[in-house]
C-alpha cells in the first residue's frame, strides 16, 4: 500500500510563511483563507517567544490538515464527503459536502476552512494549478496534500517551495523513503497524540 | 511533553489567529466582492476627459477585477511558461518559473536548477500573483492638481507626461546648470537595463548611499577591500568552528541562504547571534547574546582586551602577516620610514605612505619590515633617529587596556563571563564574523564596530585562512561577477558626479532644483521625514516613477506607473549577473494597466527632449548589447541561449562556490593586514575606540523625555516599503510597533492599542503589539510601510538624520543613523 505523508522539521522551519502562500497559490485558495498556516508555538503574536526576556525560546509551527489515519473529521461527516483515498490522503468530495461544518468542529487541529460566502479573489481571477477543482459557497476545504500534484508524482507545492528544506514528503509505508527514514532517525512525533487521530503529517524537533 | 506544548499552540490557533477565517472576515470579503474593491484612495480626483484616452474606467481608477473582467472557472484556454528573476533588493535574486493562463500570471514556482542552492522562491515572490494586480498599483500617469502632499491628482496621457517632464528638465538645467537635475533609481522600480537618462542629460545620478556600508567603512581598510563584502563565501562556514552573526538576521532577510546557515550548524559549527532582539536568526542560532542596542563596538573591544590580556592572540600570525610590529612615533602615532607612494590596485588612487620599519631583534636596530633576515620585535619602546617610537602592537595594548570585561559588561549588558567565554571560543578558531547591514550599521558608531571586527580577526589569525573571515556573507554568495557589455552612449555623455549623497541633498545647501525618482527614494533613503518633505517642497519639479502607490507619491508633481518585473512590452526587460548566473527578465505578461518599464519611460522622456536616437530600439537590442562582453565567465551566453535555457545560464567554470583561499597578501600599503588606521589618528580612531551612539546612549538626558530606543529592521514581509500593498502579505502581517510587555504595562498600554510614536523630530501612529522578544527599554518595528498603512503618517518622522562627521573621511561616506533614535510611545489621541 501507499500511505503518503510528510515530516515537518521544526528545527529547520524559519517561520517564513512561504509554504502558506505556496499552498494558497497552488490550490486557488480564496481571500481571507489559508489551508496551511504558520504559528509561533505558545504565542498569540507571530514571532513571539516563550519565556521572559532574555530567557526565550521560539518554535515556528506550520499547521495544515494532518491527514490522520483515524480522522475525526471523517467520522462525523454525515454524507461521506470526507474520505480517505487509496494513497492515505484525507480528501473532500466537494459535490457531497453539504456545509454542515461538523468536520470543522471535530478537527482538533483547526485545519479546515469554510466558504461562508461566494469565494472572493483579490486578483480578480483564479490562480494556481488548473487541475485543482473549484469550490463554491457553503463548501468546506483544506489541504489535500496537493492531490493533483502528488497524483502526477510531484511533491506538494509547500515542499517544493520551502526555502529551508524543512519538509520531507513521501510514502510512510516504504521504510526506505526519505520521510520514513527521517521520522525514524530523528524521532518524529505527532501533534495532539492523545487524541488518537494518528496523523500522517508528523514533526521533527531535534 | 512536546504534545502539551503543541496543544497550547493549537488552542491559540483555534482562538482566532489573523489567518483563520471567521464570519466577520467573511463579511468584510463579501463587502469587497460587492464593489468596494475599486480604488477609493483619498483625494484621487476623477480625470477630466478620461474617455479621450480611450481607456474606459482608468479615470475612475477601476478595480483590477473589473479591469480584467470577471474571473472564470479553471477551463484552460491558453497556458505558457516564462522566466524572470525576483527582487534584487533582498539580494536573493530568485529565478522564477512563471505560468501564465489566459494572459494572467497564475503560478510562480522556483525555476528548476541543477544547483539546488539557486532553486528558490519565498513568500514575497509568490505573493506577486496578487500583488501585481492589487489595489496599490499605480495604473496611469497622473499629474498633481492640489497642493503637494494633498494627494490630489488627475490622470494624463503618457504623451503629456513625457512632454511635461521634458520641459521641466530643460527649464531646470537651462536655468541652473546640468547638475541641478537629480535622477535616482531604486532597484525595486527597475528591470535592470542600465539607466541612460542621467548620463545623456549630464544630471546627477545619486552619490554615496548613506546606509548599509557602515561596518564596511570600518573593516575593509584592514584587508585592502575594494568593496563591502567578505572575500570568501557562506559555503565555507562549515569549515569554521564558530560563526559570530552580528547585525545580520539572514533567516528573515536573506532567507534563501538560511539553508546554508542551518547546514552549517548541522555540520557542527556553532553560530552565535548578537542582537538586542530575539530575532528569527537569534532563535535559530546555537546561542543568542542579547546586547544593548548600539553597543556592538564595546563588545568587540571587550573581546580584544580579553584576548590581549590572556595571550590568546596568534603571535606568529601577528608577526608575519600584520602591520602590528611596525614602528610608529610614540607621540603622534604616525608610521616611521622612508616616504613612498602607495597605489591602490583597485582604484589606482595614490596616497602617501612609507617603507614601514620594524625593530629588528637581531641587529637591535630599526629595519624595513620587508628586508630579508629581520626578526621583528612585537612590542617595545625604541628610539629611531632620535624619535621615541613604539610598535603598533604596544600602542594597541595600551589603548585596549581600559576595555575590561567589567567595562564591556557595563556598556553592553552582556555578563563578563559570557564575553570572556565567547572571546576565547572565537580566538581558538577557526572563526568567522558575519555582519549584515542592519543594527549597528544604523548607529553613529557603525564604523567602530566594523573596525573592531577587523581588529579581533587580525590579532587572532581569523582572517585569510580557510574557515575564517569577516564581512557580509549572506547577500553575496558567490565569488563571481561577470562584466556585462554596455550600450554605447555618445562621447562625453556622463552623469555629473554627485559630491553629496541623498542624505546631504535633503539637508544642506546645494544646486538641485528638480528631481526624478524611480522608486520611493525620499522616504527610504533619508531619515527625519519632515526635513525630507521640506526639501521636496522646495523643489521646482519632482516626479516619481513607481510600481505601487508608495508614500512619496502624494508629494510629487507627476506620477508614472512602472511595470513589475513580470511585465514587458518586449520579449526581454532586463539582463543581470547574479548568483553565478546571467539572468534574463523575460516577458511573462504584457504591461498591466498603462504601465511602462523603466527603459521605455526613460526612452519616452529622451524622445520628448530630442535624444531618443541614443536609445536602443527595444529591449532585445539592449539585451544583446549587454550580452556582448569579453568576459570569459560569460563566453557563449547569448540571447538565444537564455531563451532556450529558461532565462538563466550558469557562468562558465563556476561550479565551486568556495572562493579561493583568501591568503595572507593584501591590497594594503604594506601588503599585510593593517588594523591600524593611521588616516584616522585625528579622530582618535587609528585603533577602534569606544564611542557612544549619538542619541540612543545610556546616559543621554533626552531619555527623560524619550526613554525608548527605536530599532527598525527588515522583515520577511517587506523589502523596505514594498509589499505593504500586497493583500496576501497583509493576511500574514500588518504594520505594528512592538514593545516588551513590561514597558507596555508601565505605560498602561495594551496589546492591539493604537499608539502614537513620537520625539522632537515628529511622530507617527500605528498599532502596538506586545512581544517578549523585544529588549526592555527598546521598541521595534519592521521597516517600513506606506503612509497609507499608518493613518497617513510616516515612520521616518522620528528617525535620526544627524551624520557623524568622521563618516566623510571613510571610504563609503557617512551613514544615516536611523536606529540611533530615542522615542516615547503613548496611546493615540492622548
Amino acid at each position: 500500500m501507499t500511505k503518503l505523508g510528510m515530516a515537518v522539521d521544526l528545527h529547520r522551519c524559519i517561520g517564513c510563511n512561504t509554504c502558506a502562500l505556496a499552498c494558497k497559490m497552488q490550490n486557488n485558495v480564496p481571500d481571507g483563507m489559508l489551508w496551511n498556516r504558520v504559528l509561533t508555538e505558545g504565542c498569540a503574536q507571530f514571532d513571539g517567544a516563550e519565556g521572559t526576556y532574555p530567557n526565550l525560546t521560539r518554535t515556528y509551527l506550520p499547521i495544515a490538515c494532518q491527514h490522520c489515519d483515524n480522522p475525526a473529521c471523517q467520522k462525523v461527516c454525515p454524507t461521506g464527503a470526507t474520505y480517505t483515498d487509496d494513497k492515505g490522503r484525507v480528501e473532500i468530495d466537494y459535490e457531497k459536502c453539504i456545509g454542515c461544518r461538523m468536520c470543522m468542529a471535530a478537527c482538533p487541529y483547526n485545519a479546515r476552512v469554510f466558504n461562508w460566502n461566494e469565494p472572493a479573489r483579490s486578483t480578480g481571477f483564479d490562480y494556481g494549478d488548473a487541475a485543482v477543482p473549484a469550490r463554491s459557497r457553503g463548501v468546506m476545504e483544506k489541504c489535500t496534500l496537493c492531490k493533483e500534484r502528488t497524483d502526477r508524482g510531484d511533491v506538494p507545492m509547500c515542499v517544493l517551495c520551502c526555502p529551508a528544506d524543512a519538509r520531507i514528503f513521501g510514502d510512510l509505508d516504504d521504510p526506505d523513503s526519505d520521510v520514513s527514514v527521517a521520522l525514524r532517525e530523528k524521532e518524529g512525533f505527532t501533534l495532539l497524540e492523545e487524541k488518537g487521530t494518528r496523523p500522517k503529517v508528523q514533526y521533527l524537533d531535534y | 511533553m512536546k504534545s502539551d506544548r503543541i496543544e497550547r499552540a493549537v488552542a491559540l490557533a483555534r482562538a482566532g489567529p489573523p489567518c483563520a477565517y471567521d464570519e466577520t472576515e467573511g463579511e468584510r470579503m463579501s463587502t469587497m466582492e460587492g464593489g468596494a474593491r475599486s480604488f477609493s484612495r483619498r483625494g484621487f480626483v476623477k480625470a477630466a476627459g478620461a474617455g479621450a484616452l480611450g481607456l474606459a474606467g482608468v479615470g475612475a481608477m477601476a478595480s483590477t477585477g473589473a479591469w480584467l473582467g470577471p474571473a472564470g472557472a479553471q477551463d484552460v484556454a491558453d497556458e505558457h511558461v516564462a522566466y524572470t528573476y525576483h527582487n534584487e533588493h533582498c539580494l536573493c535574486n530568485c529565478m522564477l518559473k512563471c505560468t501564465v493562463r489566459d494572459g494572467r500570471l497564475c503560478m510562480i514556482e522556483p525555476r528548476p536548477n541543477e544547483d539546488k542552492r539557486f532553486q528558490n522562491v519565498c513568500l514575497k515572490g509568490i505573493s506577486e500573483i496578487q500583488h501585481i494586480y492589487g489595489e496599490a498599483r499605480l495604473q496611469s500617469p497622473m499629474k498633481r492638481v492640489g497642493e503637494r502632499g494633498s494627494g490630489e491628482f488627475e490622470v494624463i496621457s503618457w504623451d503629456e507626461a513625457f512632454q511635461t517632464i521634458a520641459e521641466a528638465f530643460k527649464q531646470c538645467q537651462d536655468a541652473y546648470g546640468k547638475d541641478a537635475l537629480w535622477i535616482q533609481y531604486s532597484t525595486e522600480a527597475q528591470q535592470r537595463f542600465t539607466p541612460l537618462l542621467a548620463s545623456l542629460l549630464g544630471a546627477q545620478a545619486g552619490g554615496m548611499n548613506g546606509y548599509d556600508m557602515g561596518q564596511g567603512n570600518g573593516q575593509g581598510q584592514a584587508f585592502g577591500w575594494d568593496g563591502m563584502f567578505a572575500k570568501n563565501t557562506i559555503w565555507e562556514w562549515p569549515q569554521a568552528k564558530t560563526v559570530l552573526m552580528v547585525n545580520c538576521n539572514v533567516v528573515e532577510t536573506g532567507m534563501m541562504w538560511s539553508r546554508a546557515f542551518l547546514d552549517t550548524m548541522d555540520a557542527g559549527t556553532r553560530i552565535i547571534c548578537f542582537d538586542p532582539r530575539f530575532s528569527a536568526t537569534a532563535a535559530k542560532s546555537s546561542e543568542w547574546v542579547p546586547l544593548n542596542p548600539g553597543t556592538d563596538p564595546a563588545l568587540f573591544l571587550g573581546f580584544a582586551n580579553h584576548i590581549l590580556e590572556n595571550d590568546l592572540f596568534d603571535r606568529e600570525h601577528v608577526l608575519a602577516n600584520t602591520a602590528l610590529p611596525f614602528l610608529v612615533d610614540a607621540e603622534t602615532g604616525q608610521s616611521v620610514g622612508e616616504p613612498r607612494t602607495f597605489v591602490d590596485p583597485a582604484s589606482g588612487k595614490e596616497s602617501p605612505s612609507v617603507r614601514f620599519l620594524v625593530w629588528d631583534t637581531v641587529s637591535s636596530s630599526a629595519r624595513p619590515y620587508d628586508e630579508a633576515g629581520v626578526v621583528p620585535a612585537l612590542e617595545g619602546e625604541f628610539t629611531v633617529d632620535g624619535r621615541a617610537c613604539t610598535t603598533q602592537f604596544t600602542r594597541l595594548r595600551a589603548e585596549m587596556a581600559e576595555y575590561t570585561l567589567e567595562w564591556a559588561e557595563g556598556v553592553t549588558g552582556v555578563p563578563a563571563a559570557d564575553i570572556a567565554r565567547i572571546a576565547e571560543e572565537y580566538a581558538a578558531g577557526p572563526s568567522i564574523i558575519c555582519n549584515g547591514v542592519g543594527g549597528i550599521d544604523k548607529y553613529g558608531n557603525n564604523d567602530v564596530a566594523g573596525h573592531a571586527y577587523a581588529l579581533v580577526a587580525s590579532i587572532t589569525g581569523n582572517y585569510g585562512k580557510r574557515g575564517t573571515g569577516c564581512g557580509i556573507y549572506c547577500y553575496h554568495v558567490t565569488p563571481y561577477n561577470a562584466t556585462l557589455g554596455a550600450w554605447p552612449l555618445p562621447e562625453g555623455a556622463k552623469a555629473t558626479p554627485s559630491t553629496m549623497g541623498f542624505y546631504d541633498i535633503v539637508q544642506k545647501p546645494n544646486n538641485v532644483h528638480a528631481a526624478f525618482f524611480f522608486g520611493d527614494i525620499p522616504t527610504q533613503k533619508a531619515a527625519n521625514w519632515n526635513k525630507t518633505r521640506a526639501w521636496l517642497e522646495s523643489l521646482d519639479f519632482v516626479a516619481l516613477a513607481d510600481i505601487y502607490h508608495s508614500s512619496v507619491a502624494d508629494y510629487v508633481d507627476l506620477v508614472l506607473p512602472v511595470c513589475s518585473k513580470f511585465e514587458c512590452a518586449d520579449e526581454v526587460g532586463g539582463i543581470k549577473c547574479a548568483n553565478a548566473h546571467i539572468l534574463e527578465n523575460q516577458k511573462v505578461i504584457d504591461p498591466l494597466f498603462e504601465s511602462k518599464s523603466d527603459f521605455y519611460i526613460e526612452k519616452g522622456i529622451a524622445e520628448a527632449m530630442g535624444l531618443g536616437q541614443y536609445y536602443p530600439e527595444n529591449g532585445e537590442e539592449f539585451a544583446r548589447a549587454l550580452l556582448d562582453s569579453d568576459d570569459p565567465l560569460m563566453a557563449g551566453i547569448t540571447y538565444e541561449r537564455l531563451a532556450e535555457e529558461g532565462g538563466a545560464v550558469r557562468l562558465n567554470g563556476t561550479e565551486s562556490l568556495l572562493a579561493p583561499e583568501v591568503g595572507m597578501s593584501y591590497a594594503t600599503p604594506s601588503g599585510r593586514q593593517e588594523p591600524y588606521y593611521e588616516n584616522l589618528l585625528a579622530y582618535g580612531q587609528a585603533f577602534p575606540r569606544w564611542e557612544e551612539p549619538q542619541e540612543a546612549y545610556a546616559g543621554n538626558p533626552l531619555r527623560e523625555k524619550y526613554p525608548l530606543s527605536f530599532i527598525q529592521s527588515r522583515s520577511r514581509f517587506r523589502v523596505h516599503s514594498t509589499y505593504t500593498g500586497a493583500a496576501w502579505i497583509q493576511q500574514l502581517f500588518e504594520p505594528h510597533i512592538e514593545l516588551n510587555p513590561a514597558d507596555a504595562e508601565a505605560r498602561g498600554l495594551e496589546d492591539g492599542a493604537q499608539v502614537e510614536v513620537f520625539n522632537d523630530r515628529g511622530s507617527f501612529t500605528t498599532v502596538l503589539r506586545l512581544n517578549e522578544s523585544i529588549q526592555p527599554g527598546s521598541a521595534y518595528m519592521a521597516e517600513s510601510s506606506y503612509a497609507s498603512a499608518l493613518d497617513g503618517t510616516m515612520m521616518q518622522s522620528v528617525s535620526n538624520d544627524t551624520l557623524n562627521e568622521r563618516g566623510y573621511a571613510l571610504p563609503y561616506g557617512p551613514m544615516i543613523p536611523y536606529n540611533d533614535t530615542l522615542i516615547e510611545i503613548k496611546k493615540a489621541g492622548e
